[in-house]
């Protein structure tokens, strides 16, 4: 199994340091929501699926969505 | 600060944080060997005293269950100063008329099959945090996701009436004090606060492990509660 976390552990890298690198506010919140499903896969490989879980939900529903909410508001204002 | 004057701050630094980093990782344990005294503790201890199988569960909703107090009472606050951040700012604003888009018939139809599939999976979760993965923060979330699809298919004000405020307001405030009226149960039956006081039952059945799923079901509602309040606001945020 140690093959699959090192994959794991460098795709998170990889989107890790592509979070950074995107600066469209929009793109950013998409490569962030697939940075934290790997974040739940490797907790998972770990043997920590309660954590997976709620890394699941956390990073892929609850994140994107109120950072969503919030551009959207914020870019309206500035039209 | 210029650009230049971060660069050479950046190259002063970086290099120190790196070394430290490097020092802490080489005196870690070997990856994924080590299994720690605590660990062995726990495993031998929670099935046989708390009849509990989920050993997360055990550590964190009985063991170290006023740690999860404490993390409950920081979601709390936190949700409650958004709320009065952001009611503060709705106050002084004058309502203009609503510019929500309607959804397409295929999301709504999509949304509503996993609103459904999403609030059971999310009772399931906080229900059975004992036994299988999960656990009332997990369920918690997982029922603000239906809510979440929800709000995508049917807007702002159909979000009103399906989970009114005033309810869901209720709903966080009886979850925060479940808790500590489960905590405050231990200290009624003689012992510590949040002692599991409730008689252990059958290994693997719903109602084992004394408190661990009353307390776990009592924050699946808080942080439900919680998350959809924030989501309200946020959302009441963009109708203006």
């Amino acid at each position: 199994m140690i093959w699959l976390q090192t994959v794991l552990l460098l795709l998170i890298a990889a989107f890790g340091a592509g979070v950074v690198a995107t600066h469209e506010s929009r793109n950013q919140v998409l490569v962030l929501t697939a940075f934290g499903m790997l974040l739940s896969l490797e907790f998972f490989a770990a043997g920590a699926p309660d954590v997976a879980l709620a890394e699941i939900v956390v990073g892929g529903v609850a994140l994107p969505a109120l950072i969503m909410l919030a551009l959207a508001r914020t870019e309206g204002r500035h039209r | 600060m210029s650009r230049r004057v971060r660069l050479i701050v950046m190259l002063i630094f970086a290099p120190a944080f790196a070394a430290l980093l490097g020092w802490a990782v080489a005196g870690l344990e070997p990856f994924g060997t080590t299994v720690t005294a605590y660990a062995t503790t726990v495993e031998s201890v929670a099935p046989r005293e708390q009849q509990i199988s989920n050993i997360v569960a055990s550590v964190v909703y009985d063991i170290r269950a006023f740690d999860s107090l404490g993390e409950e009472m920081i979601l709390f606050a936190s949700v409650s100063g958004v709320v009065l951040l952001l009611r503060e700012r709705r106050g002084k604003r004058a309502h203009s008329a609503s510019r929500s888009i309607e959804a397409t018939d295929l999301v709504r139809l999509t949304a509503l099959v996993w609103t459904v599939l999403a609030v059971a999976y999310g009772v399931f979760l906080a229900g059975n945090g004992h036994l299988s993965p999960g656990g009332g923060f997990q369920g918690g979330v997982a029922t603000l996701a239906a809510l979440v699809l929800f709000y995508l298919a049917a807007g702002t004000r159909r979000m009103q009436r399906f989970a009114p405020t005033t309810a869901v307001e209720a709903l966080e405030s009886a979850g925060a004090l479940g808790f500590l009226a489960i905590g405050c149960g231990g200290v009624i039956a003689g012992s510590a606060f949040l002692f599991n006081w409730l008689p252990a039952g059958k290994f693997g059945s719903l109602d084992s492990a004394g408190v661990v799923p009353l307390i776990s079901f009592a924050v699946g509602m808080e942080v439900a509660a919680g998350f959809a309040l924030l989501l309200s606001e946020f959302a009441q945020q963009l109708e203006q």
